[in-house]
This record gives C-alpha cells, sequence and structure tokens, in this order.
C-alpha cells in the first residue's frame, strides 16, 4: 500500500492503517521527540499527543509538500507546546553573545552521548539548538515559534553551544585520564 | 587522530539519520485516546445493523398502525351486525303505523352508541304515540309531522356511525311516509263526510290500536335486548376463544462471541486469543396479539457472559495494575500480555524485561458480565397453526448488573476487581425465528433462536463488537 493510500485511509479514521502509518515513522519521530525532551517518558508522551494531533488534523494535509516534513511540524510543536505550558523556562540572560565557530575534538563520540547532552540542556537553549541546527530553522522563524526575539534566538543557541562544548569535552578528558591512568 | 570539528556539524551528522523505537504502549494509549475522541464523533454504525434498527421500527410502526385499524373494526363491526336485525323489527312495526318512523331514528342512536337504553326508547315511544293519534286525527298536520321525523332522522343518523345504511334506510322510510300519506287521504275525505261523531269513534279505535301497537312495540323491544345481550355473550365467547395474551417463561443457553478484532478489556489484548462460555439465560416474557399477523412482546430475563483472555501472564507487583479499564480491588499484581501485534517481540522491551520474564507466571484472565435485559420485540407469524412458526425483530435494553475480572491461573483465582469501561445501560438489536407447538387452548412450547447485536456495550476499546445467540426455550400460557 502506497503512502497516499495510507493516508487516504488514515483520514477515514482506519484504525488499522493508522496504526501502519504509526509503525511506519514511529522510530524517526520518536528520535525527533528524544531531541526535543528532557528524558524518554517525556518524549514518549509528546509522540504520543503528536501522533494523535497528527490523526486528527491528517484531514487537514493537502498532498502538497512532504508528509514526513508535515508530521515532523506537528511532533515539534507539540514537544514546544509541551514547555510553553509547563512553563519551565529559566531566567534566560539576554546578553547577546556573538557567533562564533565552536569546534571540538570528535573521537568515537556516540549518539547516545550527544542525545544526553543535548536532553540536559536548559529547555530554552534545547529548542533554538534543535530547531536552528538539527532542523534548518532560521532564527526569524524560531523567534516566531517561541514568542522571542531573533537576539534572544542567537544568544540561546551560542549559550547552547557554549554548554554542550563543555560537556562533550569534559567526557572526553574524562575518558583521556582513564585512558592513561 | 584526533580532529577538531565544527561542534553543529557534529550534531548534525550523528542526528542525521537518528531513530528509536518507542516502547509499545504508546500506540496502545494512543489508540486509546483515539477511540475516546471517536466516541464524540457521530456512531458509524454498520450497514446490516441500521437495517437491523430500521426494520424494528418498521415493525413496531406497522404494529402500532395494525392495532389502531384493529380497535376501530372491533368498534365498527358489532354496530353493523347488531343493526340488521333491529331494521327488521322496524320495518315490521312502521308497516302498522307511521309512528315508528321517530322512534326509528332512535333505535339507530342506541345502535350507534351500544347502549341498551329500554326506559328512554320507552318513553319516546309513548310521546310519539301520542304525537300520532294527533297525527292521525287531522291528516293536514301529517306534512310537518312527516318532515320532522325526516329531519329528526336525518340528524340522528349523522350521528350514527354507518352512514351508508342510514340513508338507505332513510330513503325507505320516506316512501313508507308517503305511502301512508296516500293512505290516510281517503281517509279523510270519509270522514268529512261521515261527520264528527265517525271522526271520534276513529280516533277512540286509533287510540286502542296504538296502544296494542305500543305493547307489541315493548315486545319487539324486550326481543331485540335479549338478542342484544345475546349477541354480546356471542362476543365474550368469541373473546375467549381468541385470547390476546401469552404469558411465556423460558430459559436458553446463552454463547457469547466478540466479532470485532479487538478485546473488551484492554487494548493490549487484542492480540490474545479469547474463549467465551455458555451460560444460562432465563426469564419472562408477555405478549400481545395486535392482529393475526403480529405480536408485540416484552419481559425481563437475566443474561451473564463469561469469556476468558488467554496467554496472559502476572507477577506480583508493588505497582497498582496497568490495566487500561479495569478498576482495581488488589493492586499487587502486574499483567502483561505474552502476545505481541505484528508477531514480533519488541526487542527492546524484551530485552528490559528479560530478567522480570522469569518471574512472570502464565494464566488467563476471566471476565464476567451479566444484565438485565427488557426486549422490546415485534413477532410476524408466518404459520398459526398446531405448529406455529414466526419472526422476531426487536431490540433490547440492557442494564448491567454483574461485573468481575479475575486472574485464573491454574486452580488459584484472583479478583482483579471491575471492568469500568461496560456501560451501565445498553442496547442490543435482535433478529430471530420462533417456533411453538401447541398442547391445548392454553399451553403450548416453543423454540427461538434468537441472535443479538450489542450496541454500546463497551466504551474505551476498539474493534469490539459483542453478539450473543441463545436458543430460549419455554412454556407460554395463553390468556
Amino acid at each position: 500500500m502506497g503512502l497516499k493510500d495510507l493516508i487516504h485511509k488514515c483520514k477515514k479514521q482506519d484504525r488499522k492503517a493508522q496504526e501502519q502509518l504509526y509503525r511506519l515513522y514511529a522510530a524517526k519521530l520518536f528520535g525527533l521527540c528524544l531531541k526535543y525532551s528532557d528524558n524518554r517518558q517525556q518524549a514518549e508522551d509528546n509522540l504520543q499527543d503528536g501522533f494523535v494531533t497528527i490523526f486528527e488534523k491528517i484531514t487537514q494535509y493537502k498532498d502538497a509538500g512532504s508528509f514526513e516534513g508535515w508530521m515532523k511540524r506537528i511532533i515539534i510543536n507539540t514537544a514546544l507546546q509541551k514547555h510553553r505550558q509547563q512553563k519551565v523556562y529559566g531566567i534566560t540572560n539576554e546578553h547577546h553573545l556573538t557567533e562564533e565557530e565552536i569546534e571540538v575534538e570528535t573521537e568515537d563520540i556516540s549518539v547516545d552521548f550527544l542525545l544526553d547532552c543535548v536532553q540536559n540542556l536548559p529547555d530554552r537553549y534545547r529548542q533554538v539548538f534543535n530547531l536552528y541546527v538539527l532542523d534548518g530553522h532560521s532564527h526569524k522563524e524560531i523567534a516566531e515559534l517561541l514568542n522571542i526575539s531573533e537576539g534572544t534566538s542567537k544568544s540561546n543557541l551560542a549559550r547552547a553551544r557554549m554548554a554542550l562544548k563543555d560537556r562533550i569535552e569534559k567526557n572526553q578528558n574524562i575518558k583521556n585520564s582513564a585512558q592513561s591512568s | 587522530m584526533k580532529e577538531k570539528k565544527n561542534i553543529d556539524r557534529i550534531f548534525q551528522e550523528k542526528f542525521k539519520d537518528f531513530e528509536s523505537e518507542p516502547r509499545e504502549r504508546v500506540w496502545e494509549n494512543i489508540a486509546a485516546k483515539l477511540d475516546k475522541k471517536e466516541k464524540k464523533r457521530p456512531l458509524i454504525i454498520p450497514l446490516w445493523m441500521k437495517l437491523g434498527g430500521v426494520a424494528a421500527v418498521v415493525a413496531v410502526i406497522i404494529g402500532s398502525l395494525l392495532f389502531t385499524q384493529n380497535s376501530e373494526t372491533i368498534q365498527n363491526e358489532p354496530g353493523v351486525v347488531l343493526e340488521r336485525p333491529e331494521n327488521h323489527k322496524e320495518e315490521k312495526t312502521e308497516s302498522v303505523y307511521q309512528k315508528d318512523i321517530p322512534e326509528d331514528g332512535n333505535f339507530e342512536n342506541q345502535v350507534a352508541s351500544e347502549e341498551p337504553a329500554e326506559e328512554t326508547s320507552k318513553g319516546e315511544i309513548i310521546s310519539s304515540s301520542s304525537a300520532n293519534s294527533y297525527n292521525s286525527s287531522t291528516a293536514s298536520n301529517n306534512r310537518p309531522q312527516k318532515t320532522n321525523s325526516a329531519n329528526t332522522n336525518h340528524t340522528s343518523k349523522q350521528e350514527s356511525a354507518v352512514a351508508a345504511e342510514g340513508t338507505e334506510k332513510n330513503r325507505k322510510t320516506i316512501m313508507k311516509n308517503e305511502e301512508e300519506k296516500v293512505a290516510i287521504k281517503p281517509e279523510v275525505i270519509k270522514d268529512e263526510t261521515s261527520g264528527i261523531i265517525a271522526q271520534t269513534e276513529k280516533t277512540v279505535k286509533d287510540s286502542t290500536e296504538t296502544e296494542t301497537t305500543i305493547n307489541e312495540q315493548e315486545n319487539a323491544l324486550a326481543q331485540l335486548e335479549e338478542e342484544k345481550k345475546n349477541d354480546h355473550k356471542e362476543e365474550e365467547i368469541a373473546e375467549a376463544a381468541n385470547k390476546k395474551l401469552r404469558l411465556s417463561t423460558f430459559a436458553a443457553p446463552l454463547f457469547y462471541k466478540n466479532m470485532g478484532s479487538g478485546n473488551e478489556l484492554s487494548s493490549q489484548f487484542s492480540n490474545n486469543s479469547s474463549s467465551s462460555e455458555v451460560t444460562l439465560s432465563y426469564g419472562i416474557k408477555l405478549a400481545y396479539e395486535l392482529s393475526n399477523k403480529f405480536r408485540i412482546r416484552t419481559g425481563i430475563s437475566k443474561i451473564n457472559m463469561s469469556y476468558n483472555i488467554q496467554d496472559i501472564s502476572y507477577s506480583p507487583s508493588g505497582i497498582a495494575s496497568s490495566l487500561d479499564n479495569i478498576r482495581p480491588n488488589e493492586d499487587h499484581v502486574q499483567i502483561r500480555s505474552n502476545t505481541r501485534p505484528n508477531g514480533s517481540m519488541a526487542s527492546e522491551s524484551f530485552s528490559q524485561n528479560s530478567l522480570a520474564s522469569s518471574i512472570y507466571t502464565p494464566a488467563e484472565i476471566n471476565q464476567q458480565f451479566g444484565f438485565i435485559e427488557v426486549p422490546l420485540e415485534i413477532e410476524y407469524v408466518v404459520i398459526d397453526k398446531k405448529f406455529g412458526l414466526n419472526i422476531i425483530g426487536g431490540g433490547s435494553s440492557l442494564f448491567l448488573d454483574r461485573n468481575r475480572v479475575d486472574l485464573v491461573s491454574g486452580n488459584a483465582t484472583t479478583n482483579l476487581g471491575e471492568a469500568s469501561n461496560i456501560n451501565n445501560t445498553s442496547f442490543s438489536t435482535n433478529i430471530g425465528l420462533g417456533m411453538d407447538y401447541k398442547l391445548n387452548d392454553k399451553f403450548s412450547i416453543s423454540l427461538e433462536p434468537v441472535f443479538k447485536y450489542q450496541l454500546n456495550t463497551f466504551n474505551n476499546v476498539n474493534n469490539v463488537q459483542p453478539v450473543n445467540f441463545g436458543i430460549y426455550s419455554g412454556l407460554n400460557l395463553k390468556f
């Protein structure tokens, strides 16, 4: 069954088709959820709510543009919405940092470790970092999505990079010292 | 060698095809949430269920139409039958004297209202007879009297239910009036010639004659009354022979089956096999004969369902049972399904549980629920002889009165609590075939295979279509 067929059936709320669609995209979209969440549990909640929204709004999807992209937007929005509801923002420092190239040494860094780094970022840093770096949104888009200024978006991104770099380097130092001893 | 890389690039590369399998319960939760949302949407009812419902409604409408028509004919028919003998009597008396005409009208009124009012009719006879003596003395007064009588006849007949016969009779009486008018006229001429003495003699004679006719009439009336009574009795006898009510007691082995692919208790057991047990249903029914072809019936009965979900395992646990639709009594048991959708074990969750799996004990879940059923059904009679055959259609209201979920492992049974997703009131559409064998006028035995589709018994679960099939056997009493 083609994707179009599947979407068509999902529009009719065919439960079998919905399950098939879910199984087709669950892993990919769960990866997305993991990046935007503090932990696995939260990611599962987001995935769950996101899919419910997808199945509800699938009638509004008009074969224009990538279906995967459409689903991703819903999932990301769901995740962002959660944080808006939870009001978990820390007080963000509005002091704007200039963008600079941050480089780190890369040596067998596992994706699990990187995920852990991202998940441990403060929510706002994580959101900006994900949106800008991993999901290709511009600062302007991010500013609109998160209801912040572009400047705040830029500074949050810079702080996120710094935090990630610190974490990665610290980890590598531990590794190195473990190796040398 | 260590190489320096832009931190953005590192993340982009690593997360490019990042995927991770969520746990199985995520889909279950999604399905459950969608189910809840679906409840709010208008129900999508399977076609045959719709047809069943429509058939039931049509049956009720036809039944009620027949019932109302029937009651009308019951009112009409005896009226028509009763009138005929009276008409004959009436004509006899009419042939004697003209005075019968107003009475004739009164009679019809009486017939129409079916009131055997002997006294009033007598009184009217007296008054009309006096009018008649006056009538006979002066021929010239005959005309207004006649028209009057014709008028009263007419109005009284309008009131009566049988209009056609009334007008026919009207015509007859008018004809008679005219005949008599002709008969009286020569008398008047005679009277004029013979003088006043002769006339007085004649009036005396007339009055005596009227007296005798009054007596005759009274006799006729008494006869009529008797006939009426007899007719009434006959009717009663006829009614007694045609008993309208039927009381039945019945019992049935009941087979319960879920036609849908889902599970009644929780969508997480959708892939588990289940087996239902045959249970006993019993109750009483009261049927009323609407017509020769239709009977309407209701009653009250008890039905129980019981089935087992297989391939379950459980383990003692400190965490409350995590099944969606169970209100737990004891929360120290953790239950899981051994089957996974798509046949493949979700490797991730399985490896997590690999340690725990050793302490899970295989078991079954037994779910029991029972209802008080109040049906409303129409029977369409196909054959009504010593052996009878009828088609049954209708619906039932089901009131939940038993609800229990048990964990069965070997010989041990643990009560898990009750299912929270069974509606207190639900409905079913019923269709079946009734066969009966008449033992005598009063008693018959019956056998009815009836198929019932339960409409909204369960909520919060998906693809559950419970049906039950019972072969109802019973003893019927007609009265």
